[in-house]
């Protein structure tokens, strides 16, 4: 049904590390030796001083047209290969790939940008090395400057650009790059905070706009806005394929299966441990373990705790955060009538989110025990606990967009007929102006 | 954000192209280049623009270079050592084979050396690889253009004139551009495995001057040695351009043997740069 636009079968990429730790360039005379060699050797592959690393290991995935696919994993685990090869900067070892499409692939921001050239010189520069026509770069020149608010600058060597600027123009010539596939890697991680923004949204943009985006990035915010689905790599091997949600809740390696967490025998590195947290459970109004909630319903965190004996008044922190690491609340017993009982060893304790109003996706809870003024921490748990907030349920028949918002909120909407001769509304009238 | 400008995708007018990725090259791969031109031409433009950005005398260095050591070669060989210049007087007899020479050393060397030079590019863009030392040679012809231009001075301050066979240059310059791109293509690829290979350029350069009769006449070889002696691509190329310049006899044969062996070394140099050039990222 859907177009495919990138297609991976089976790709491998192996290098072969010599021992005395040169990957690349050998020189002359040892090419020379070893061809001199190799008649005396039968089988000169077979030689121990090197070693062949798979940076690359039967990685096959489909993209289809329009989609915005994320791939994440830790430094090393091949994604920067997987996006040169389907760059064609360099070949696989073997398997193959497709690309439907003009491909782009910004790997990296101002490719080729010349310190000695002038902004205007490297708008051209640069446009063309990532493979736009001369035509194309003249009829959005104004818009790529236009983005990287650098006007008065544009004869100028960019050696006397600040930093700042610099990324911009750089920035901007790559996002006015239009390809039907485009591939991207980490360019995000450049600029300040109001520019990231600026670029996450250009690039939002671009998904909107029906284009192929393969997105890398260590910026799980930055995944999640973009992307609907994902790749986990993990050395070499594409280790999971799914929802963004998902796969970054595996990236980020928080807890992900369903189920009580026991806490008892675990290695407290945190806290004075005066309060111990047990085990550790999502449950349903029911009191069963559940996972997956609708909007409307009721999600009961559940704890066990240990306390010594004689402790002062504990505080309980319940901490709620997106799988990309936004703070969605932070839940105190301080702000109820809730008193932890303290005439008794251990102790069970349940929080219920009635009527739970977070928007779908995955979350996760930490949790905290400190003493009541906040500043002795007894124990604490970070993101041990996950679940999902999954469309549907009795509150939206809709499928919510993932982004929108953090919240659903359902006001009490109310209308009234405004009569004409009801004249209690006027358009207050402006005074000081002409 | 997203969810306001999810569109339908763009239906294409036309077919995409559709590339296949895999261990082994596809063919069809030079007709890219064409496709490139865009590029090529650009990094032209940059090499011309930096060449001499931030100098005070700028495009005046194109001709004071070959001007200075055709003098300082005028006076070493042609006062001092007295080679001959077959009846020319000897400053023109001499830049009408630097003319050439420059040309084709200037545009070597820098293309020998390109690829390494843009290793930032091979690691990070796709594109043919055999547009940088291409655009490298391409870039010299500005440098040729303008020595060009003090040759013709040269000749109507001499009194020599110019005569219609200087219309037979540009076919010259497209032999030279030949050799350049073979002998270029070679030396950058290779010296991307091996640096050895950007070292022993300027070397091979430098003999290979003096095995061209650019400081002399070839006159000055023995007559039954010169077909072997025209082996050397750049004596019918620089005897061509003494013929088309300054006058004397046109060079035939010399001129087969180096459009043959032009021919055998751009297809070399094609041919090794192609083999080479799928894993110049990894170990560039």
């Amino acid at each position: 049904m859907a177009d495919l636009a990138v297609r991976a079968e089976g790709l491998s990429k192996s290098y072969r590390i010599d021992h005395q730790g040169k990957a690349g360039a050998r020189t002359l005379r040892e090419t020379l030796v070893s061809l001199a060699q190799r008649p005396l050797q039968r089988r000169p592959s077979d030689r121990s001083s090197h070693e062949t690393i798979w940076a690359l290991k039967d990685v096959s995935f489909d993209v289809n047209r329009g989609e915005v696919l994320g791939i994440v994993g830790r430094n090393g685990s091949g994604k920067s290969t997987l996006l040169k090869i389907l760059s064609r900067i360099t070949t696989p070892t073997s398997g193959r790939a497709e690309v439907v499409g003009r491909l782009g692939s910004l790997l990296e921001v101002g490719t080729g940008f010349h310190p000695e050239l002038t902004g205007r010189e490297n708008i051209f520069l640069n446009g063309s090395i990532l493979g736009m026509k001369r035509d194309e770069i003249k009829a959005r020149f104004d818009e790529i400057v236009a983005f990287a608010e650098t006007e008065q600058f544009l004869d100028t060597p960019v050696k006397r650009y600040s930093t700042g600027m610099y990324l911009r123009l750089a920035f901007a010539v790559a996002a006015h790059l239009e390809t039907e596939v485009l591939i991207v890697d980490e360019v995000l991680a450049v600029g300040d905070a109001a520019f990231q923004q600026k670029c996450l949204g250009k690039m939002s943009d671009v998904a909107g706009q029906g284009r192929t985006v393969l997105f890398v990035s260590h910026n799980m915010g930055a995944v999640s806005q973009l992307c609907s689905k994902a790749i986990l790599m993990e050395h070499g091997i594409a280790k999971a394929y799914g929802t963004v949600d998902e796969i970054i809740g595996r990236y980020s390696g928080k807890a992900t299966e369903l189920g009580r967490v026991e806490l008892a025998n675990r290695d407290s590195a945190a806290g004075t441990g005066d309060a111990k947290f047990q085990w550790a459970d999502v449950r349903n109004a029911d009191d069963a373990s559940q996972q997956d909630f609708s909007m409307g319903e009721t999600v009961r965190i559940a704890f066990g705790l240990r306390l010594a004996s004689h402790l002062p008044k504990t505080r309980l922190v319940i901490a709620i955060r997106r799988s990309d690491g936004t703070p969605i609340s932070l839940i105190s017993d301080d702000d109820s009538s809730f008193a932890l009982p303290n005439d008794h060893e251990q102790v069970s304790i349940s929080a219920d989110l009635t009527d739970i109003r977070l928007y779908p996706g995955t979350y996760s809870v930490s949790l905290w025990a400190t003493d009541n003024t906040n500043t002795e921490e007894f124990d604490r748990v970070d993101d041990i606990l996950v679940f999902r907030i999954v469309d549907g349920g009795k509150l939206t028949m809709r499928s919510l967009p993932r982004h929108a918002g953090f919240v659903f909120l359902t006001p009490t909407w109310r209308s009234r007929p405004i009569l004409s001769e009801d004249s209690g509304i006027r358009t207050r009238q402006l005074s000081g102006r002409p | 954000m997203r969810a306001a400008n999810t569109g339908s995708p763009p239906a294409p007018d036309r077919p995409l192209p559709r590339v296949v990725i895999g261990p082994r090259a596809g063919a069809a791969e030079w007709l890219e280049i064409w496709r490139y031109r865009d590029l090529l031409r650009t990094l032209a433009e940059r090499d011309i623009r930096l060449r001499y950005r931030q100098t005070v005398l700028g495009v005046f260095w194109v001709i004071l270079q070959p001007l200075a050591s055709s003098i300082i070669f005028a006076t070493i060989f042609g006062n001092l050592a007295k080679l001959p210049s077959d009846g020319v007087p000897y400053l023109p007899f001499v830049f009408a084979g630097l003319l050439p020479w420059n040309l084709f050393a200037g545009s070597t060397q820098r293309a020998g050396n390109s690829l390494v030079a843009h290793a930032g590019l091979v690691t990070k863009i796709y594109f043919p690889r055999a547009i940088i030392p291409l655009a490298s040679v391409t870039g010299s012809l500005l440098d040729f253009l303008v020595a060009g231009m003090v040759m013709v001075a040269l000749l109507l301050l001499t009194g020599i004139g110019v005569g219609w066979s200087i219309l037979a240059v540009p076919a010259l310059v497209l032999l030279i551009l030949m050799l350049a791109v073979g002998t270029g293509l070679l030396f950058s690829g290779l010296s991307v495995y091996f640096r050895d290979f950007s070292y022993a350029l300027p070397f091979l350069l430098q003999f290979w001057m003096y095995a061209s009769p650019v400081v002399y006449a070839s006159s000055l070889i023995p007559a039954k040695y010169h077909v072997l002696y025209a082996i050397n691509p750049m004596v019918g190329v620089i005897e061509g351009f003494r013929w088309a310049l300054v006058g004397g006899p046109f060079p035939a044969v010399a001129l087969i043997e180096s459009l043959a062996v032009s021919s055998v070394i751009l297809l070399i140099g094609a041919t090794v740069f192609k083999r080479i050039e799928r894993s110049f990222a990894d170990v560039i």
